[in-house]
């Protein structure tokens, strides 16, 4: 596979509040992470793990830096890409501890959703959601709502929304957080999968010792700035 | 002479038909205050059974108008033509009680279009956090305001639909003749369907001020 930098961040500062009042929560961030990677993102509560996630994401604005996404400079010093919503539309798919999943619409519709605001008809959408939960195996809860669902299938479905656009970045916050040991493996499982067939980066925020294995690398955020260990290949099961 | 079945007065209240020799005598005899304070003086009026109105039809080749204005002339006399005649009822009575009612409709629909705007507005409060998340995933508001107001027009058409339902199952138990025409149903949707247009914009600007970063809150 060869290295091709799907997230590139430099001397990325975020602070919240000001004066007196002001919390310096990253300082001097600068990272590279590439496509097919899955980074596991390690740190105290309250280090900033959600907030340095929401900057890649393009939904929190960081007080200065760059971030690159694949080719494109979406900030420095100021969002660069007019539209950010069309950015993590396009090219980031969330999951988070909880499903969030649109409780008023069945698991289809809820995988369908982004595709179609991308202008993919819906018959593609569609066709491309049920491979995914093929993949995912949960196909036979495709029309089934949310509610129907047990925490493991909801999260599975989680992750066939973020997928459904062929994102380059999967940014995951505690995805196993709700589940258990078994099912966490699991989901760790798939994600990785992901990443390697579809050339898809992801950063994982977790608290989860067991899912380390099947990370590439962890990050962690030490006295507001980012290191990175490695993982030895041995420790993977 | 009695009762009459399916008739009634412009005012919507039953008719009874009586002769006109005991109209005058109610008229006279017993409800008319000058007379009826003639009589406890000691007066007898024997004026009481005077012929109290003349319909006319004028001959072909007369002007109405003219005729009216000669009789006007004579004393003691009122003369209405049969236009006026309407006139005076639609105008006093008709016109009255259904500017009345129109006040009364317009009330409603406010009241109602408020309740509307309300019952979306916490719809919507309710739907905050997936709001939020629909717009950290990306998706354009017109997506997600056009998944309000389709909401809020599904509510208005059943409640339309149900209102229609179930005004024609009371209408004839109401305690005045009330007439249903299919066009003021129209009227009625239309305008059901402009108020929960209206009322899903208090929805509308909540989503828009939606932050998606407290979706996920820290
Ligand atoms: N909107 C905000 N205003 C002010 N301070 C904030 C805001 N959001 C986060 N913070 C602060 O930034 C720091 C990092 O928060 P963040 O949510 O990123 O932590 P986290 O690593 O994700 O923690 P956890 O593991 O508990 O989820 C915290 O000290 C928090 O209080
Ligand atoms: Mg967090």
């Amino acid at each position: 596979m060869s290295k091709q930098s799907a997230i590139k961040v430099k001397n990325l500062i975020k602070n919240f509040g000001k004066e007196e009042n002001l919390v310096k929560v990253i300082e001097n961030a600068s990272f590279e992470i590439q496509k097919g990677e899955v980074v596991a993102l390690i740190a105290p509560s309250g280090a900033g793990k959600t907030t340095l996630l929401m900057m890649i994401g393009c939904v929190l604005e960081p007080t200065s830096g760059e971030i690159w996404l694949g080719e494109e400079m979406v900030y420095k010093d100021k969002w660069i890409a007019k539209d950010t919503r069309r950015i993590r539309r396009e090219k980031i798919g969330f999951i988070f501890q909880a499903h969030y999943l649109i409780p008023f619409l069945n698991v289809i519709e809820n995988i369908t959703l982004l595709p179609q605001a991308n202008k993919v008809s819906e018959a593609e959408a569609k066709k491309k959601a049920m491979e995914l939960l093929e993949y995912l195996e949960i196909a036979d809860k495709a029309y089934n709502m949310s509610s129907q669902l047990s925490g493991g299938q909801n999260q599975r479905v989680a992750i066939a929304r973020a997928l459904a656009n062929n994102p380059e970045i999967i940014l995951a916050d505690e995805p196993t957080a709700a589940l258990d040991g078994e099912r966490s493996v699991s989901v760790i499982k798939m994600l990785k999968k992901i990443a390697r067939e579809q050339n898809v980066a992801i950063i994982t925020v977790t608290h989860d010792e067991r899912i380390l294995p099947y990370c590439d690398r962890i990050m962690k955020i030490q006295n507001r700035s980012i290191v990175f260990h490695e993982i030895d290949e041995d420790e993977v099961v | 002479m009695g009762i009459t079945h399916n008739t009634v007065s412009n005012g919507g209240d039953p008719l009874v038909y009586i002769s006109l020799k005991d109209a005058q005598e109610l008229q006279f005899l017993y409800s008319n205050k000058e007379i009826q304070n003639n009589i406890a003086r000691g007066v007898q009026n024997s004026e009481s059974f005077l012929v109290n109105t003349i319909v006319t039809t004028v001959k072909s080749g007369y002007n109405i108008d003219e005729v009216a204005r000669d009789i006007r002339k004579w004393q003691h006399k009122s003369v209405y033509t049969a236009a006026q005649q309407k006139e005076i009822l639609t105008k006093n009575l008709i016109e009255k009680s259904s500017k009345q009612i129109g006040l009364f409709t317009v009330i409603l629909v406010v009241v109602s279009t408020i309740i509307i705007a309300l019952i979306i507005y916490t719809m919507t409060l309710e739907k905050m956090k997936e709001i939020a998340i629909m717009k950290l995933m990306g998706l354009p508001n017109s997506l997600i305001i056009s998944m309000i107001v389709k909401e809020t027009l599904l509510l208005g058409v059943f409640a339309f639909v149900f209102g229609n339902i179930f005004s024609h199952l009371v209408y004839d138990k109401f305690p005045k003749l009330v007439v249903l025409q299919i066009p003021d149903a129209w009227t009625l949707f239309g305008v059901v369907i402009i108020a929960s247009i209206l009322a899903s914009f208090v929805g509308v600007k909540k989503v828009i001020s939606a932050d998606p970063a407290a979706a996920i809150g820290g």
